[in-house]
């Protein structure tokens, strides 16, 4: 069998980890998964409970859930690699994939693919290899108070991840990328905002933390976009609103909803100060693709088996036998789940994916170092509508992360810009984005931002007052020194069943319901589930939601969904329990990963007096 | 102590060492600090240098805790003894690590405390070139943290210190005196409108220190708008668990 | 959240818990709080008598354990036998013998060895130190003086310093702390405010400075009833006490609600197990217990003996020490 290109896999890279859960300090050993570390299987059961078929999140959590359930769950994909439509590529896994999809391959999931990978990756100039960079086809973050870290957590699948914060988001508004101020203390410190705004900002902060339970505030507005509460009740202006609605909220276009932004907007608000003084976090050495995998090798101890190389070839509902490429079948007794990229010919029942999401990769010629906060390697920029030179009419978002996030070598970064714009006008929005983009990365990384005093400003008592990086003056003035470098550039089009805003509706399995309507007779996928695409949405969040779907359909409820009690461990030590160090300052930036298990709210506001301890 | 000479350096640091462990967990307990300072006080590096090492332990602690009171007045202990071993005061880096600690947090009602003992000195020692910009910049400060938190007690707890301040008052011409107040009333004022706007009731804080205000500004011998007798009536129904006290200020008005 | 039975006081629970507290000397935690098996044991009497309980503990064995509390060696008491004496379980002690009429349970020469001790943790600057380990704290200074007062050996030599001592505790906000420049903290406030009451020196607070004292403790009081130790703190039931005795020392008691603090009061109760806690639903314990009901006994509610915020002590016990100054 060949050994397929791949970079190294977490096993490789740490294949002991010293973890701060484990009592009696037993290194944690990090499971091995069939198609990496161990050989594939040379034969798989003939009789499953579950046959999963593709790789990506949604699956992978599925087929852990499953396992730890107790069903025999047999999990292949078609590729050589784990993923799917969330892997994490190499740069010749890209070009691989772009083939096949400009091929047909995956008609009613991918189209449009342009690659364009710069001389300097593989020619050993500039030491770049193929493997030196890892890019999601679907890119995440993860909030820091959502249902998939928990899941993360209960299952201790975080374990063979690794965690950085995310603090950095940018608004583009008027040619200058704004840092977002939403925490009462940066409120506070804020120079720049009036004293009013500050007022209005933090009512609507504060309201917003429990908004379903003040129903007069916002009732009246329910149907209506959300920009008019924002301006009539709370008195927020234009660059609050939009901050608001696009850097905070993720929003798409200024036609959302009250009640959807407002819970996206508590979202982040609820998600700050869980585990530190950010409300995101992000995966280094690879964002779906790890935590996929990391569902994988969860569900392989679970007792699922897993094998690559396999595609579906037919299924046969009367029999319930599947039967597989290499000629060999399975009986499944109780459910097949297939992924819409992994369907085999003739399938008839797969859903509809009518909603575009264009996507433009890129990798650039810098480290991006400048936008992101100390300790971190990556940020979050947004565009909202209307502040592109293309007039965009929906927002375009854009995911970076820098070196530090492993999947990328030194001076280099990877651009995840995505837009839901449907039709060529995306295109446009995305190059003006990359535009602006490019524009402010070449002056900043190489103007003298230190004295510059419209950038950062003193209080009277000597403290820092500003520390969002903005340009402030526009670009007329500008003429760049040097133009940017690209060392690869993708564009594709995604196609999702799931409307923007919206995760995926628990009707859109009812389709292959024995007893539907919708079935069409013969059909060889009557009774399958198909999962749903990646939709639009930056952060994990319709994973779980899919998932527990599936899992209700063929268990009968989500009741014992990750039910999971391992048992011992359970107490966690005081994060930093290295005494030695602590009269000497915490400068080591080497550690900067966020350690799940440390419980931030160790304050207690008890006070006793009568025994000698106040 | 006979002892001190024979006990080495590796002794008094894993004394500290010690200590710190327990203060981690039980950081309330005064014995623990208590011996810290014995400790320090004893060791055999008699520098100001572990005496600043332990200002940065103490730092992180309140960090962990911003309002565990022993750590502050701990912190007190240790600036006052580098003070003495170095002859250089310490004001105004204490001042802004209070003004660190409620960018941090508005509500912590023990920086602020701080910041009322330092001010004192400040103003009192004449350490400072001008108490006047001073006095203007803290207003500034306070006005801030007034808009940014309209509901916190401590900033109204405070702002009722500094208006009434003897330092305040007389530093200041009795022109400047008064626009200070007449600024502070048009802005407590504009909050409280804009709280009856949005939600339909007053702001408690706003009128309890409008009540303040009038005091004060008769005191100056300046009229005032300010209704006073309509803010007690009023804050009597908004805040009845305290409706005796304010029936009590309007008889003490008669 | 009151359940219907929480809704009275359970007297009978109370005083069935309070008599089971000397009889657990086979637990861990009956050992565990030898150090302040004095305190406790004032505590447990003191709510025995404003329940009407007081002959639930043995008198006899009382004054036995007290007395072996005392340290000859020092003259002051200590928490259990063979303890350190501190000033803090001196109070203690002698509050135990003044409760049964008992002082003269020492002898002239114990008695003057105990003056002594008090007397030799003053510091110059007024402050009494709990012990020669050399914490200060305005609490020791209200031990100090309150001892002193029921063995009516107050001189003002002693008085004068403390009482400068703890005007300087005042702070800009109306409260006080343990010592001067301290953040201001309930229990200061009593103990501060209980030193100029032993000594009749309440007047030398200004006017404006008891409304400002009074408008900081009324502040203590949360929307849910309950009173906290300071600003944006949680409620506690022991401030029941601190903050509702100080309001009384300076007449302001009504300046709090008082069916909220009755209603948060007794939702503290454990109805099974009696004993009250810090909080609903928490653990009890005998600190809580006695405070508890010694703000039911200031607000005048549940038919309580009344108590003097002073002393913390009945009045019928209070009434009979001689009050200072002695001519």
């Amino acid at each position: 069998m060949l050994s397929p290109e791949r970079r190294p896999s977490v096993a490789e890279r740490r294949p002991h980890f010293l973890s701060f859960s484990s009592q009696n300090g037993c290194p944690l050993v990090v499971p091995h998964l069939a198609g990496i570390e161990d050989p594939l299987p040379e034969s798989t059961p003939d009789k499953v409970d579950v046959l999963i078929v593709g790789t990506g999140m949604v699956e992978s959590v599925l087929a852990a859930a499953l396992s730890w359930q107790g069903s025999n769950v047999l999990h292949i994909d078609k590729n050589d690699h784990y993923g799917d439509t969330s892997a994490t590529m190499t740069v010749d896994q890209t070009k691989k994939w772009v083939k096949e999809v400009n091929d047909g391959k995956f008609s009613n999931c991918y189209t449009n693919a342009k690659l364009y990978v710069s001389a300097i990756i593989g020619s050993g100039d500039r030491g770049f290899s193929s493997r030196d960079f890892g890019l999601d086809l679907a890119p995440k973050i993860l909030f820091a108070k959502s249902d998939l870290l928990s899941i993360l957590v209960k299952s201790r699948v975080h374990q063979y991840l690794e965690f950085q914060s995310l603090s950095s988001f940018h608004t583009y508004e008027n040619d200058s990328f704004e840092k977002l101020t939403n925490t009462k203390q940066e409120i506070f410190t804020n120079q720049n905002l009036p004293l009013m705004t500050k007022r209005n900002l933090m009512k609507f902060i504060k309201f917003v933390l429990n908004w379903e339970e003040q129903p007069d505030v916002w009732e009246s507005y329910a149907e209506r976009p959300i920009c008019e509460m924002l301006i009539e009740k709370f008195k927020l202006e234009r660059p609050q609103v939009f901050e608001l609605m696009f850097s905070i909220g993720l929003c798409y276009n200024m036609s959302a909803k009250t009640p959807e932004v407002l819970q996206r907007i508590r979202r982040y608000l609820s998600s700050f100060d869980v585990y530190g003084p950010f409300a995101v976090l992000y995966s280094k050495y690879g964002g779906p693709g790890e935590l996929s995998q990391g569902f994988c090798r969860s569900a392989a101890v679970g007792g699922a088996t897993y094998k690559l190389n396999e595609s579906l070839a037919s299924f046969d509902p009367s029999t319930k036998t599947a039967t597989f490429e290499d000629g060999s079948k399975v009986t499944v007794s109780e459910k097949l789940v297939i992924s819409p990229t992994q369907a085999p010919k003739y399938s008839q029942n797969i859903p509809e994916q009518k909603y575009e999401i264009h996507r433009l990769t890129c990798v650039v010629g810098k480290s991006c170092e400048e936008w992101f906060s100390e300790g971190e390697s990556a940020a979050v920029v947004v565009f909202p509508p209307g502040s592109l030179k293309s007039g965009n009419q929906n927002v375009v978002q854009a995911f970076i992360l820098g070196p530090g996030s492993e999947v990328c070598p030194q001076e280099t970064s990877v651009w995840y810009l995505s837009t839901t714009e449907q039709g060529p006008r995306a295109e446009m929005d995305l190059d003006a984005a990359l535009e602006a983009m490019e524009t402010s990365i070449v002056r900043e990384s190489s103007s003298d931002l230190e004295n510059d005093e419209s950038i950062v400003q003193f209080g009277p008592n000597g403290e820092t007052m500003i520390n969002s990086v903005k340009l402030g003056q526009s670009f007329k003035e500008y003429i760049p020194r040097e133009r940017l470098q690209f060392l690869l550039k993708l564009y594709y089009t995604q196609y999702t069943s799931t409307p923007p805003f919206s995760v995926v509706d628990p009707s859109f399995f009812d389709i292959n319901d024995e007893n539907s309507k919708k079935l069409i007779t013969g059909a060889s996928d009557n009774g399958v589930l198909y999962t749903a695409m990646p939709s639009a949405e930056i952060s994990y969040d319709e994973v779980v939601t899919a998932a527990k779907l599936l899992y209700e359909k063929i268990v009968g409820s989500d009741d014992d969904f990750f039910d999971l009690d391992f048992g011992d461990d359970d107490d966690v030590p005081i994060h930093n329990a290295n005494y030695e160090n602590a009269i000497e300052d915490d400068d080591d930036d080497e550690d900067n990963d966020v350690d799940m298990n440390f419980d931030v709210n160790r304050q207690g506001t008890t006070e006793l007096v009568g025994e000698m301890e106040i | 102590m006979q002892l001190k000479n024979e006990l080495d350096l590796l002794f008094w640091s894993s004394e500290l060492l010690f200590t710190l462990a327990q203060l981690r967990q039980f950081p309330k307990v005064y014995w623990i600090w208590n011996h810290r300072i014995w400790v320090l006080e004893n060791h055999l590096d008699s520098s100001v240098n572990i005496w600043k090492e332990e200002l940065v332990m103490v730092s992180k602690l309140l960090k962990i805790d911003a309002r565990n009171f022993h750590g502050w007045l701990y912190r007190r202990i240790i600036v006052r003894k580098i003070e003495q071993l170095t002859g250089e005061k310490k004001l105004f880096e204490e001042l802004a690590y209070t003004t660190e600690n409620i960018n941090n947090n508005i509500s912590n009602f023990s920086a602020w405390h701080q910041r009322t003992v330092l001010l004192s000195k400040i103003f009192g020692e004449n350490e400072n070139e001008s108490n006047a910009k001073m006095i203007h910049d803290e207003f500034a400060y306070i006005t801030n943290a007034m808009f940014t938190d309209a509901e916190d007690q401590s900033v109204w707890f405070y702002i009722k210190w500094f208006i009434k301040n003897k330092v305040v008052r007389e530093t200041l011409e009795p022109s400047e005196y008064a626009r200070l107040l007449q600024e502070l009333h048009s802005n407590v004022v504009m909050i409280n409108q804009d709280d009856l706007e949005f939600s339909g009731k007053e702001n408690n804080w706003c009128l309890k220190i409008l009540i303040v205000l009038d005091d004060v500004l008769k005191n100056i011998g300046i009229e005032t708008c300010i209704e006073k007798k309509k803010c007690l009536e009023q804050l009597i129904n908004a805040d009845p668990l305290r409706k005796n006290r304010y029936l009590c200020l309007l008889n003490d008005g008669q | 959240m009151a359940s219907k039975e929480r809704g009275t006081l359970l007297k009978e629970k109370h005083v069935r818990y309070i008599e089971s507290l000397d009889k657990k000397q086979d637990t861990l935690e009956f050992w565990l709080t030898e150090h302040l098996r004095i305190n406790g044991v004032y505590w447990g009497l003191n709510a025995l008598c404003m329940l009407r309980s007081k002959d639930v503990f043995n008198r006899e064995d009382l004054i036995k354990f007290v007395l072996g509390c005392y340290v000859e060696s020092t003259g002051g008491f200590a928490a259990f036998p063979r303890h350190d004496a501190h000033l803090a379980s001196t109070l203690s002690g002698i509050q135990l013998l003044k409760m049964y009429d008992a002082i003269d349970s020492l002898s002239k020469s114990q008695i003057d060895k105990c003056v002594n001790f008090i007397k030799s943790n003053q510091m110059k600057d007024g402050s009494f130190q709990g012990d020669r380990f050399g914490e200060v704290d305005t609490r020791f200074v209200y031990t100090a003086i309150s001892s002193l007062s029921i063995l009516e050996r107050l001189t003002p030599e002693v008085v004068d310093p403390a009482v400068d001592f703890i005007l300087r505790c005042y702070n800009f906000d109306g409260g006080f702390g343990l010592c001067p420049g301290a953040e201001s903290h309930a229990a200061q406030v009593f103990t501060c405010l209980g030193t100029l009451a032993v000594v009749n020196r309440l007047q030398d607070l200004t006017k404006a400075q008891v409304d400002e004292i009074g408008w900081w403790l009324c502040e203590r009081q949360v929307p849910e009833g309950g009173l906290n130790g300071r600003p944006s703190k949680l409620p506690d039931v022991c401030y029941s006490w601190w903050v509702l005795s100080s309001l009384s020392l300076i007449d302001r008691l009504e300046w709090i609600d008082f069916e909220k603090l009755r209603g948060f009061i007794l939702d503290c109760q454990d109805e099974k197990r009696g004993g009250i806690s810090d909080r609903p639903d928490n653990e009890v314990d005998v600190f809580h217990t006695v405070f508890g009901i010694a703000g039911l006994s200031l607000m005048g509610f549940e038919d309580l003996v009344p108590i003097d915020p002073t002393y913390c002590m009945t009045y019928d016990i209070t009434n009979t020490i001689k009050k200072y100054p002695y001519n």
